[in-house]
This record gives structure tokens, sequence and C-alpha cells, in this order.
């Protein structure tokens, strides 16, 4: 049995993303066209429900199975669409994401998640599990304010798979989505060495086969010949930051083909691409003859048997602890800012000699902005940092299990 | 082999209850006592994370192993104890837990969620999961307005369950906690139905064995002669809410024994009893000779019997009507801020300075709270309450999602 999947970041930011309206069309416009034959797509970044709507509406009758993952303000952005039917749905929200003065980032009020979809096809249960980890705007480590909390939801993520997928009921487990992490970085490192996933592009069996107008190289982001990218210090040529990854319960699932697709649209004339990601298209071939086997391992323990994967744990240890006492010290700056602000609150505040329009306007503009960074302050200090470093904290805690090492922070 | 379990809401609630160290020191003393012989303890409420780190240096001689479930301002409360292994752990924050102006209720600062310990017991993995679930504070239903969280709460404890306990590797499934639900709650039913967890208190086989000091009724929480219970109307004789549910993957456990105990502190002469509730004792046997069930091959997801999906039919009218609430509240908020922009300008040149400044600071921070709920706590919660609904939907197959 084959198996078509695609994964496509379509970059749907209302306001802020070029062509919307047109590069939508365009996508819905490949999905529906008779030679392309996906049997799951999985797409992100789809913050519209208006255009999830749009996209379901105009392929349902090819794809006529598909879930949206809501959540948070105007996310999550990840849904599904199946050939086959959807028979159950489970999701999981990251705890931290991103932190909510980053008006510009955004990500905090995305509600970014990892949704499973278990799809059944021909009596197999597959589950497909799309994601969305928190952008990486930095690009270099010390720089990268966000390194914490994606090393935590890759824990999470991680957590979620091994939870849900059952040895037992589902034969195979597909994560695909935009990790936003390279294979040389640690979350992705510690994916791979606890779950154990085969990644499609790098086990193709046939690695001469890929799409012409893009290339072999597997980059799905920050392509040079991208017109929506904006180029900043540390391109070189690209990212591999997209992922089909796949576990088959019988080792009978072997991947044929996987590549980055989608990049220009086809016979358009204003050059048009599909989104500032290329998707990823993998063509797995399940293998029935193979007999089932039956023989689970008994869960002596929930020791990690090699030793590279330990030192990763202990590094992502490590750095939610630099992250943690980081908090405290972001905690004491507001603090700090609280004092100032109020001491700015109460000064300059009118003087009986000048009483001019533009003084009394500056005034209440002073006021207003040391209110508002008061009460944000205020709200950092009592509820975000607090909660933020018990979240941070638990995830350690999890992690420290998995290595058997009893010190567990408060 | 047999399986000794307890789960107990200690009320360490700082500043608000009542003797909270005296009460620790007698629950401490009752678990280090030769006589109790406990494998696993869940307890909620333990708020302060000194009491946490107090009990289990108390106990790690007798329980070596425990975990605390670390989450939101305060919570989340729950943690376990247990003289085998704690092999792995795993947690699930409700997204729905009450809402942030409630601060004398104070449940959306808790960080309540279903936490996992899977422990190790004689080469058997026992899936232990703790709860605490909203509380309820008006006990009927036109007034609850916290309904529709708590039958979110019961629906996502259903998913994490029903994901985390995988048929191959889980011998025994164990819910225990607060659920702040009766067996007559929507919640209770659904968690019944969808998950088909046994009740160990109803399905006990030695009906005759309970706590002389406490009585056979099963109730665990406002007991009429508990002195740390406010009383209220609708209180009769008490309520069962906290529970222990357990399922086999071989139906090979029975509940020999359970009971509601731990009430009153023996030998003390100043009336100290535990906490405002009852702790729930369960003793199980697991009978190790049946031979291992084929698993039954999923072809299909479980059909759910007639009277859960009317359950949780009625369970989605509920989220709705919840999201109804919120889109209300949310205009509410608006009128709220336009009335306050109105108050914030006006009588300024009428009052005393320092009246004009308290109303003014009073205004400003209401303007704030107000647009924070128009703009991100109502829309989250009404996204929360959609993506509940549409999980339910799925599983009765109907295809109408709200968007």
């Amino acid at each position: 049995m084959q198996l078509r999947i695609l994964t496509l970041n379509i970059w749907g930011v209302r306001y802020l993303a070029k062509l919307i309206d047109e590069r939508l069309h365009a996508l819905v416009t490949h999905l529906i066209s008779p030679e392309v034959n996906y049997d799951i797509i999985g797409l992100q970044e789809v913050w519209s429900k208006t255009d999830y709507l749009y996209i379901r509406d105009h392929i349902k009758n090819i794809y006529p199975h598909s879930y949206y993952f809501l959540s948070g303000l105007f996310g999550s952005g990840c849904c599904m669409f199946s050939k086959h039917p959807i028979i159950g749905v489970y999701e999981h929200l990251y705890t931290l994401n991103g932190f909510p003065h980053k008006i510009q980032h955004g990500d905090y009020f995305a509600g970014k998640l990892i949704g499973l979809c278990k799809i059944l096809i021909n009596n197999h249960v597959i589950n497909v599990y799309n994601t969305h980890l928190h952008a990486n705007y930095h690009h270099v480590v010390p720089k990268d304010i966000y390194l914490g909390h994606r090393i935590c939801q890759a824990y999470e993520l991680i957590q979620f798979i091994e939870s849900t997928s059952s040895a037992d009921t589902t034969h195979l487990t597909i994560l695909l989505g935009d990790l936003n992490l390279t294979t040389n970085d640690l979350g992705f490192q510690l994916i791979q060495g606890v779950l154990q996933f085969h990644d499609c592009f790098l086990d193709r069996i046939n690695k001469d086969i890929f799409d012409p107008t893009v290339g072999n190289n597997g980059f799905t982001c920050d392509i040079p010949g991208n017109p929506y990218v904006s180029p900043h210090p540390h391109h070189g040529e690209g990212e591999r930051i997209d992922y089909i990854l796949y576990r088959g319960r019988n080792d009978n699932v072997k991947c044929l083909e996987a590549y980055p697709t989608l990049h220009k649209v086809p016979n358009n004339l204003k050059g048009l691409h599909y989104s500032d990601h290329l998707a990823i298209y993998a063509l797995l071939e399940i293998n029935d003859e193979i007999p089932e086997n039956k023989k689970i391992k008994p869960l002596q323990n929930m020791e990690i048997t090699d030793e590279k994967t330990r030192t990763l744990l202990s590094d992502a240890c490590i750095i939610v602890e630099e992250t943690i006492q980081r908090i405290q010290r972001q905690r004491m700056f507001c603090t700090f800012g609280v004092f100032i602000l109020v001491f700015i609150l109460f000064s300059i505040n009118g003087n009986p000699l000048s009483n001019s329009y533009l003084y009394t306007i500056f005034t209440i503009i002073k006021n207003l902005f040391c209110l508002i960074g008061i009460a944000v302050s205020i709200w950092f200090i009592c509820l975000g940092k607090p909660v933020e470093r018990n979240a941070l904290s638990s995830i350690q805690n999890a992690m420290r299990i998995r290595l058997q090492a009893p010190h567990f922070t408060y | 082999m047999q399986l000794r379990v307890l789960t107990l809401n200690i009320w360490g609630v700082h500043y608000v209850s009542k003797l909270i160290s005296q009460r620790i020191q007698a629950l401490i003393e009752h678990l280090i006592d030769p006589d109790t012989n406990y494998d696993i303890i869940g307890l909620q409420e333990v708020w302060s994370k000194k009491d946490f780190i107090y009990l289990r240096d108390q106990l790690k001689i007798i329980y070596p192993h425990s975990y605390y479930f670390l989450s939101g301002l305060i919570g989340s409360g729950c943690c376990m104890f247990s003289k085998y292994p704690i092999i792995g752990v795993y947690e699930h924050r409700y997204t729905l837990n009450g809402f942030p102006h409630k601060i004398q209720h104070g449940d959306w600062f808790c960080g309540k969620l279903i936490g996992l310990c899977k422990i190790l017991v004689n080469g058997k993995i026992v899936n232990v999961y703790n709860t605490h679930l909203h509380a309820n504070y008006h006990h009927v239903i036109p007034k609850d307005i916290y309904l529709g969280h708590r039958v979110c709460q019961a629906y996502e404890l259903i998913q994490f369950i029903e994901s985390t306990s995988s048929a191959d590797t889980t011998d025994l499934t164990i819910l225990l906690g607060d659920l702040n639900l009766t067996t007559q709650d929507l919640g209770f039913k659904l968690i019944r139905g969808i998950l088909q967890l046994n009740d160990s208190f109803l399905h006990r086989i030695n009906k005759d064995v309970f706590d002389p000091t406490v009585g056979n009724n099963g109730l665990t929480c406002d007991l009429l002669d508990n002195p740390y219970v406010t009383p209220h109307p609708y209180q009769g004789e008490g309520e069962r809410i906290d529970y222990i549910l357990f399922r086999s993957r071989n139906d090979n456990v029975k509940c020999l024994e359970a009971y509601p105990t731990l009430h009153k502190v023996p030998n003390n002469p100043a009336g100290l009893h535990y906490s405002d509730h009852l702790a729930i004792y369960a003793l199980f046997e697991i009978d190790e000779k049946i031979p291992e069930k084929n698993s039954i091959s999923h072809k299909n997801i479980e059909i759910l019997d007639e009277e859960t999906q009317n359950d949780l039919r009625a369970a989605c009218i509920l989220v709705q009507q919840s999201i109804q609430r919120a889109q209300r509240h949310r205009l509410f908020c608006i009128l709220a801020v336009m009335i306050l922009i109105f108050f914030l300008f006006s009588f300024n040149n009428y009052l005393f300075t320092i009246l004009i400044i308290f109303k003014n600071l009073f205004s400003l921070i209401c303007i704030a709270i107000c647009i924070w709920f128009i703009g991100l706590g109502k829309p989250v919660e009404r996204n929360a309450l959609s993506s509940i609904h549409n999980a339910m939907h799925l599983r009765l197959r109907l295809s109408q999602f709200t968007y």
C-alpha cells in the first residue's frame, strides 16, 4: 500500500504576508489537479479560519475529511486534510510559547500545539501529528531568547507522541510540520534520540527523484530565489526546518521518495510562489506481507539506552535551567522598571507657569504610557513570569525523571 | 498481588485553611505508622511546595518515590507518593479553568491538570492518574458558572487517559482524586461511559468493611460533623466527589475493599480532623494467574452506547451555551469600557483630589481588565470551548464544526 503525504507552511498571516488569496488559490488548484494524488495533507500558519474554510470547501470532493486545531487567540494555524476517515483527534497545547510583549513576533498569542489525527486507511490506524514550533528569529544561540521555550516544546512533543502512539493499535506514526529546528539543533536531536523516527528526506530510497525547479539539497526555508524571504546575515543557502518523520510499528514501512516541492507556481506570469516555505512531499510504502511483530519489549525502565541521548537530555536540562535563572533577572528588571515608571508618573505633571496645549497632551500620553507599563510589569512579576518558571521547572523535572536523576526543582 | 491506594484532598490553602501544620503532621504520623501499608498515595491541594517537600522528606523512608506536578501560579496541588519506582510522568493542563477576576475562588491561577505517574509494580505497569477538577461553589445548575469549564475538563481528562493508557503496556489504570463531580453529574457519566472505568466504592466485594468512625455511605465532602465545612443550603448529608476508579487490561483486578477514611485524628483532644474532605482507601487484588488476553484489533473506534451518546450530546449543548455566554460577557465588557471611559472623564472638577485619584485609578484598572477580556481572555476561552466542542462532535461522528 502506498501513502502520499504533503506538509506546507502556507504563510497565511493576514495583513502581513503578501498575496495570500492568490497563493491559496494556486495551492487549491494544485491540490485538485488529477495528477496530484496525496492521501494526507498537513498545513501550518492557516491563521484565518475563513482561509481554512475556503481551502476545505474547494478540495472537499477529493479530501472529504479535515480538521482544524483551534487554540489560543488566533491559532493554532495547524490543520489536516485527508482522503481517508479521521477517526479521532487529540492535541497538546505547548505550555511555553514566547512572550506577550513581543507583539512583533506574535507566537505567544498563536496557541501553538501538536495536533494528532488518527486516520484509518485500509484497516491501518495511522497517527499523523502536525505541529509548528516557536519561530527562530535570531538564528544564533546567544541571541535566541526563545531557545529555552523551543527546547521545552520539543520535549512536550516527545512526551505527547510517546504517550499517544500505542504500539498495539498504531500501525504507523507520522510527524510532519514546521519544527523550526535544523538537524543540528538540540531539540531535533532529542526528538530523534528518544522517538527514533526515520527522516523521510534522509532515508528515502530513490535519492535521484526530486523537483527540478527546486534542487536536491532538501532546504525548505530561506531559499535564495524566494521573493517573500527577507535576507539576513545568517542566511546561507537556506535551512531544512520542515520535515516528514515516520516510524512503522512493524518496521514494514519504507520511504520511496521525499523532496521539497511547491516553490514557483507554474504558468504564472507575475512570479507567484506558493509560500515563503517549501512543501515537503513523501511517498511511503507499507508492506503488508511482513508478519506482525507481536513481541512488545517489557518496559522495565524508562532508561535511555544510548549515551548520546543521555548527553543531549543533560544539555537540555542545562538550557532550561539557564532560562529559569534568566526569569528571576527579568522579574527584578520589571520591579526596577515599576519603580522608575511610578517616579516618572508623578513627575513633570504640570507647571503652573506654562500650561500650554502641547504640555497637557504630553502629560496625558506620558501618564498613560506609564500606567500601561506599570500594569504590564506587574502582570509579569506576579503572573507571567512565575507561571513561566513553573512550566520550565515542570519540564525540567520530567527530563530528570527520564534521566533517573532525582533532583527536582520546585 | 495486592495494592493499597489512598487519595486525599488535604486542604492546604495557606492563610485560608485552618491548622495546616497540625493536620499535615497528623497525616504524616498516619502514613508512617507500620499498620497502614499503602502502596500508592495521591494528594490534592498541596499548594505550598514547602509542604510537599516536608511531606516528601518525612515519608521518604517508606515512600521513596514521589512527584509533584508543577503548574500555573500556585499549583497544581497534585502530587504522588509511591513505594514502587515511578518510571515516567506526564500531565495535561486543563485549557479552561475558571476566570481570573474570581480571585475569591482562585481556580484560574491554580494550573489544574491531570497528572500521570507510570509506576512499576512487580513487573506490571500501573498508570496512576491524579486530578482535581474545578470546584463547585454554587451547587445548583443555573447558578453554576463553571459548569461549562468543568465539563470540558472532564472531556480533556477522558481524552488524556484514553490516549495515554495504551492497551499494550498498561496493565492497570487507576484514576484517583477530587473530581468535584457527583455520580449524577454529566461529567462523571461521560468519564464512566467513555472510559469504562470501575468505581471502586461501588464495585467493592466486601461491602461490609468500612471505617467505623465515618459510616458506610461513601460520602467524602461537606460532612455534617466536619468542623472545617461551612454549611450551605444544598449540603444534605454530604457528597461523594472523591474517587478511586480503575480498569485493568486483562480484567484480572478486583477491588476487595473501598471506603472513605481519615476523618477525626485519633487521640487528639483538640478535635483535629485531617481535612475538610475525607480520604478514599481502596484495596485491589491483581490475579496474575489469568492468562493474557489477545488484544482486539481496532478496526473501528469504539461505538458508544446509547446512554453515553446522549450524555455526549448534552455535553455539546452545554459547551455551546458556554460559548454563547462568553460572547455575552464580551459585549458586557465593551459596554463597561464605554461607561468607564465616560466615568473617567467626568466629575473631575467637582470632587476632592483624593477621590478623583481613586476614581480614575479604579476606572483605569477596570478598563485595562475589560480590554484584556475583550481582546485576549474571552476569545481564547471561546476557542478552547469550540475546540472541545469539535472533538466531542467528531466522536459523535457529526460533521458540524464551529470556527
